[in-house]
């Protein structure tokens, strides 16, 4: 236990200091405090060595106080909560934290492969291509060396125990960022009426306010952020989202946000989500993220101790963390000079700047003398003495000789890059600003607005009027106007230079042989760039791409634009000629939980259950998926194989009576005066003279002329029919009506209104199913005189309509009941009451299958959306006539061909052999056997062993199979090794006289 | 008759006495509850006979016709216009015409429809009833966006719905297909955990 934070200031800071913590990094307790980031307490202890870098394994330490870290990444948390690659920046710190080193081994301080920057010489960028390239095959093994030595965290290997959640959510404007700019735009914005979300990826709003120590209308910045605060909390139009990174801009301005709502807690509520993902839409944005300070490039510029000068006094004021006692800046402007005094107040023994212009600002230079800060102009550092920074010789730009420098922390800054991710997503062109030496944004886009220093606007004043401008901007743009009086003055901030850069990309090589790196967190060093150039990878995609400058989880917000600045030097053009690379969400890592939201487990895929679905749990019914539906396969009864249950229920049908929930089938009531020329259109059969209470077959052509799906039509009045359709169909037949009386035939009086939902359905099938429904319905007529096959019965139960269909799919005498999908279980209990001295019994999808097989009915595996009517041996119920959808194209030369493979029957010629669905039909199996090319005549599409028969049966597809029953072939299935000599038979295998559904 | 049985009958949440106590400290932020028995007549008028439609239609229900995306009436009979020419009455067992009435009186002019049985009524109330919906409902529910008196036709996650908000509470009524209602009912649940929710039988 090491309880002594040696780097903590004895005050200020925002943190609690009377809120202890203590946590764990490498196995090694130390302690916090609340309000503390994991680097921050991590450099208040005196932890410089936290990491390895990615290539050659080089010490690292914490480079940045923020969001574009690219050294300290750490692996947090242990099992299943593990996550690689957090950022120990961004990592608030909580009671019992465990973080841990990655990319080591056996241990940070002594890594074996270490070894590989001794041979960095040897290893230039596009190393791996080029080496592991031969033999080609031998790839796969290298890779998986490679990625062992090169790597970041391990991923969790257990399932995520946490929870994550999806909002959608709107508002007028979105701010994104609580720096001074956005939160006077917030103010603005909220002051005017408008709804606004505030959102920023830290945990604490207040963005720089809450480490510059400047001054806002008089009071310190952090409480003038606190008024603001207390003022927006009062607004019900605000809502305030911290801990929430705006990650993505999307086409048609959607928003993406990552709120971490547990991420910070030791021990979150179970009720809470980790994670929320929000898909915000908002009129107008106002991106007011601040920017990312870009690092000067020198040699050894990675060894631990050396950080982005603005970092320094983050963590000097923020939380009251002074990482070294001996601090020196190098730096090309003005900035930095901030980081120099505060260091300076804070209490460090020597603190100087190493400053690479000419002549610095002379008042600048005698504020900073009287401070006791020792100041060089013209210099540069050429190199880092120590593994971690001891000490920096620092010489003129003519490359003489100036001076070693003791330091222990060495702050470098080269400029600012303002962060206009969100801007460029959404579509917004940058422009090099030459006296900043960044990218701004080029002009207000449509819906977004930069403000303050993401705009190119680094001084306070400039950015809280920006801010203000902004806000009201967008809140007027969505049509909230700030009433007179109610617009709040800009306060006074103390007056600031604008500020002076000149840049330096980087230093002079000089006599050091450090690495001077570019990507630290790739190990892309300048050498590399220059190799790119030599290799004529000039374009910044490809600089990108062949050196991995810019590719690692921190996606170069601190190397990016160097980068591109040296291939400009190398290339001789100006840095806007080269351009940026494309930003691309997310704008930093998301974990991948945060997209699978709460669609997990039994949220993942809708589920649809019929009237009966209680029903066919308790009765222990094997359910299966059928889209979105769950259906009973077969009641298995506790002491029977599957195989059993569906044969004795398939035998119940054919033999004495079953009973078979169709309530997923499509139901289409269709109504008006043009109920029937509709009807015509659609089906190509003929309906002109179905009679009212009688039911016929459909066969439903697409445009193509290929068979779409297949049913029936009901009459039930003049102008009121019910279509069905197949389950999987339902929602296309559907579309497809609404579509065509919308849009094609809107002058037809009728209407397609979904009825699939409205009833329960059942059928209720076999010899003895008019004694069982003659049980049912008493009071009604059930003789074949009254209700013949495809006829109707509207009568009443109790009271309770109920419509009766006699129609088969079994080949059985079999009638649909149809009654309101509430009423459907009592109808159905009630009808195995009645049926059960018939032997009544429920049969599932597996012994429908095999009796619709058994009757050659068409299904699915038929139905493949490649089969004319004439394939299926329905060529005869297509009107002659014309006028239906497909009518034209059915007529198709290829179409009609007669050799088109049409639907038959096979039978195994030995009578028992199984024959596999999918078997290829063919003449020998010599040549199927052996693999070799083999003509195929055709396909088994459905096949099934027949219980009723006592032998195997299938249905095919076969070129002139209409002209080729008796013939014997082979069914061949190469994959399962299964070779069927089979006779082509009619494709009707029971009842082929169709006497037993008759009656 | 016989019995009518929720499509959420066998629910455990929804058993009588079975309230589901909210996780954080007795705050239910969101109260569930199903509306049964409910009887709904989808009213869809021809266009070229709109005018005519509208005039029979609210002669025969006693009702203002609404504006689109709105509904009239009241809690025993509503009617809803959430389509082009298209309504649902929605309410009480008994409150509405006999559809072959209805039928009869806009014959010619529009069709009419029983769906009593093919939707399920879920309603969602309570100060964080709009945010439990906003997990599967891309709609700004917003009382200036979507006040009492709203009712439409929109998605809920990756199947379709009929949203209404009844009051000030507020208190959404949510019309899903009868086969999904299980489904909707066990991720409204999930999505109301997190604010604390009962449930009313």
């Amino acid at each position: 236990m090491k309880a002594e934070q040696r780097n903590r200031l004895v005050d200020g800071g925002r943190i609690a200091r009377g809120w202890p913590l203590v946590f764990t990094f490498d196995g090694v307790s130390y302690h916090g405090f609340a309000g503390d980031t994991l680097a921050s307490a991590l450099l208040a202890n005196g932890v410089r060595l936290v990491g390895r870098s990615f290539k050659y394994h080089r010490r690292r330490g914490i480079y940045s106080a923020g969001p574009e870290e690219p050294n300290a990444l750490v692996q947090l948390r242990h099992g299943a909560r593990t996550e690689p690659n957090t950022r120990a920046t961004m990592v608030e710190l909580f009671d019992g934290l465990e973080a841990e080193s990655q990319n080591r081994w056996p241990s940070l301080a002594f890594d074996w492969r270490a070894i590989n920057q001794r041979f960095a010489a040897l290893m230039p960028a596009g190393f791996y291509y080029k080496t592991f390239m031969w033999p080609p095959k031998f790839w796969m093994f290298y890779e998986h060396q490679i990625r062992k030595a090169a790597g970041l965290g391990r991923s969790p290997q257990l399932a995520d125990p946490d929870h994550y959640a999806f909002e959608y959510a709107h508002c007028d404007v979105l701010v994104v960022g609580s720096g001074p700019a956005g939160l006077s735009a917030t103010l603005a914005a909220a002051r005017a009426g408008a709804r606004v979300v505030l959102a920023d990826e830290r945990a604490e709003f207040g963005g720089s306010a809450l480490w510059e120590m400047n001054t806002i209308g008089g009071l310190p910045a952090a409480d003038r952020v606190a008024r603001s605060l207390a003022e927006l909390a009062a607004y019900p139009n605000v809502r305030s989202l911290p801990r929430s990174t705006v990650f993505g801009y999307y086409d048609h301005d959607l928003v993406a946000i990552a709120e971490r709502v547990t991420d910070h807690l030791a021990d979150a509520p179970a009720h809470l989500p980790r994670q929320r993902l929000i898909h915000l839409r908002a009129r107008r944005v106002v991106m007011a993220t601040g920017s990312i300070e870009r690092p000067l490039v020198f040699a050894d510029n990675d060894k631990p101790g050396v950080m982005l000068a603005s970092s320094l006094r983050t963590y000097i004021n923020q939380y009251a963390v002074l990482p070294g006692r001996r601090i020196a800046i190098f730096t090309n402007n003005d900035d930095a000079w901030r980081s120099a005094f505060d260091a300076r107040c804070a209490g460090a023994d020597a603190v100087s700047v190493i400053d690479t212009r000419k002549r610095v600002d002379p008042a600048l230079l005698e504020r900073a003398r009287a401070a006791g800060i020792a100041c060089l102009e013209d210099a540069c550092v050429a190199a880092v003495q120590g593994s971690s920074v001891e000490a920096v010789d620092v010489v003129r730009r003519d490359g003489t000789r100036l001076a070693r420098i003791e330091c222990d922390v060495l702050g470098t800054s080269g400029g600012w890059s303002p962060t206009v991710h969100l801007y460029s997503q959404a579509g917004g062109k940058l422009r090099f600003d030459e006296a900043l030496t960044a990218f701004v944004p080029h002009a207000v886009r449509a819906s977004i607005a930069g403000a303050g220093a993401a705009n190119g606007e680094f001084t306070l004043a400039g950015a809280l009027a920006q801010g203000r401008a902004a806000g009201e901007d967008a809140a007027r743009q969505s049509g909230f106007e700030l009433a007179a009086g109610a617009a709040f003055a800009v306060p006074a901030c103390e007056p600031e230079a604008p500020p002076r850069i000149e840049p330096l990309w980087q230093a002079p090589a000089g006599a050091s042989r450090g690495k001077r790196f570019v990507d630290i967190q790739d190990d892309v060093a300048v050498e590399d760039i220059e190799l790119a150039h030599r290799e004529n990878f000039r374009s910044v995609e490809h600089l990108k791409r062949y050196t991995t400058l810019g590719m690692g989880t921190d996606q170069g917000k601190t190397s990016n634009v160097n980068g591109l600045a040296i291939m400009a030097a190398l290339r001789g053009e100006s840095i806007p000629a080269v351009g940026t690379t494309t930003f691309r969400p997310p704008y930093t890592p998301v974990a991948l939980g945060l997209f699978a939201g709460a669609e997990t487990g039994k949220h993942q895929t809708p589920v649809r259950r019929t009237s009966l679905h209680a029903w066919h749990l308790q009765r222990g019914a094997l359910m299966q998926n059928v889209g979105h539906w769950l259906r009973p396969k077969t009641y298995q009864a506790p002491d029977e194989s599957f195989d059993s249950a569906w044969r004795r229920e398939n035998l119940a049908v054919r033999n004495a009576a079953g009973i078979v929930d169709v309530g997923t089938l499509g139901k289409i009531d269709i109504q008006g005066p043009d109920a029937k020329a509709f009807l015509q259109r659609v089906y190509c059969n003929n309906f002109a003279n179905l009679a009212i209470g009688r039911v016929r077959y459909g066969l439903m052509l697409r445009e193509d002329g290929i068979v779409m799906d297949d049913g029936t039509v009901a009459r039930l009045a003049e102008a009121h029919y019910v279509v069905s359709t197949t389950t999987v169909n339902a929602g296309k037949v559907q579309s497809q009506f609404e579509w065509l009386l919308q849009v094609a035939w809107p002058d037809l009086r009728s209407h397609a209104v979904s009825v699939t939902e409205q009833f329960a359905q059942f059928a209720l099938a076999g010899p003895q199913s008019r004694a069982v429904l003659a049980a049912l319905l008493p009071q009604s007529d059930v003789s074949d005189a009254v209700l013949p096959h495809l006829g109707i019965l509207q009568t009443a139960l109790d009271g309770t309509p109920v419509t009766v269909y006699r129609m088969s799919y079994s080949g059985e005498r079999a009638y649909e009941i149809a009654v309101g999908a509430d009423c459907g279980e009592a109808l159905w209990t009630l009808l195995l009451d009645c049926g059960a001295p018939f032997g009544l019994t429920p049969y599932g999808m597996e012994a429908m299958g095999v009796l619709r097989i058994e009757k050659g009915h068409v299904a699915g595996n038929e139905l493949d959306g490649r089969v004319t009517a004439a394939d299926l041996g329905l060529g005869k119920l297509v009107r002659k006539g014309g006028g239906f959808i497909g009518a034209a194209l059915a007529a198709r030369r290829g179409l009609t061909d007669s050799h088109r493979a049409a639907l038959v029957g096979l039978v195994p010629v030995d009578g028992k052999t199984t024959i596999r669905a999918g078997s290829q039909l063919v003449a020998s199996d010599r040549e199927a056997r052996l693999g070799g090319v083999v003509l195929k005549h055709g396909f088994v599409s459905s096949a099934t062993p027949s219980a009723f028969l006592g032998s195997p049966i299938a249905l095919g597809f076969l070129e002139n199979g209409n002209a080729r029953h008796g013939e014997e072939l082979i069914a061949a299935s190469p994959l399962s090794r299964e070779f069927v000599r089979v006779r082509i038979v009619p494709p009707v295998f029971v009842d082929p006289e169709h006497a037993r559904m008759k009656g | 008759m016989l019995e009518r049985r929720s499509a959420l009958a066998a629910h455990p949440l929804l058993q009588p006495g079975a309230i589901a106590i909210p996780p954080l400290g007795g705050i239910a932020a969101v109260t569930l509850s199903e509306r049964r028995p409910l009887s709904i007549l989808q009213v869809s008028a021809f266009a070229q006979d709109f005018d005519e439609a509208t005039v029979r239609l609210a002669s025969a229900l006693g009702i203002e016709m609404p504006a689109p995306n709105r509904f009239t009436g009241d809690r025993a009979k509503s009617l809803r216009a959430i389509g082009p020419g298209i309504w649902q009455i929605v309410g009480d067992e008994g409150a509405l015409p006999e559809p072959a009435n209805l039928r009869a009186t806009l014959s010619g002019v529009a069709t009419v429809v029983d769906l009593s049985h093919a939707r399920t009524a879920l309603q969602v109330s309570g100060a964080c009833a709009a945010r439990t919906l906003a997990k599967h409902c891309g709609l700004d529910l917003h009382v200036a966006r979507f006040p009492t008196g709203c009712a439409t036709n929109t998605r809920f996650g990756h199947i379709g719905m009929t949203l209404a908000r009844l009051d000030d509470a507020p208190t959404f009524e949510l019309l899903v297909f009868r086969g999904y209602a299980e489904f909707v009912f066990d991720a409204l649940v999930e999505a109301a955990g997190e604010f604390g929710f009962q449930v009313l039988v």
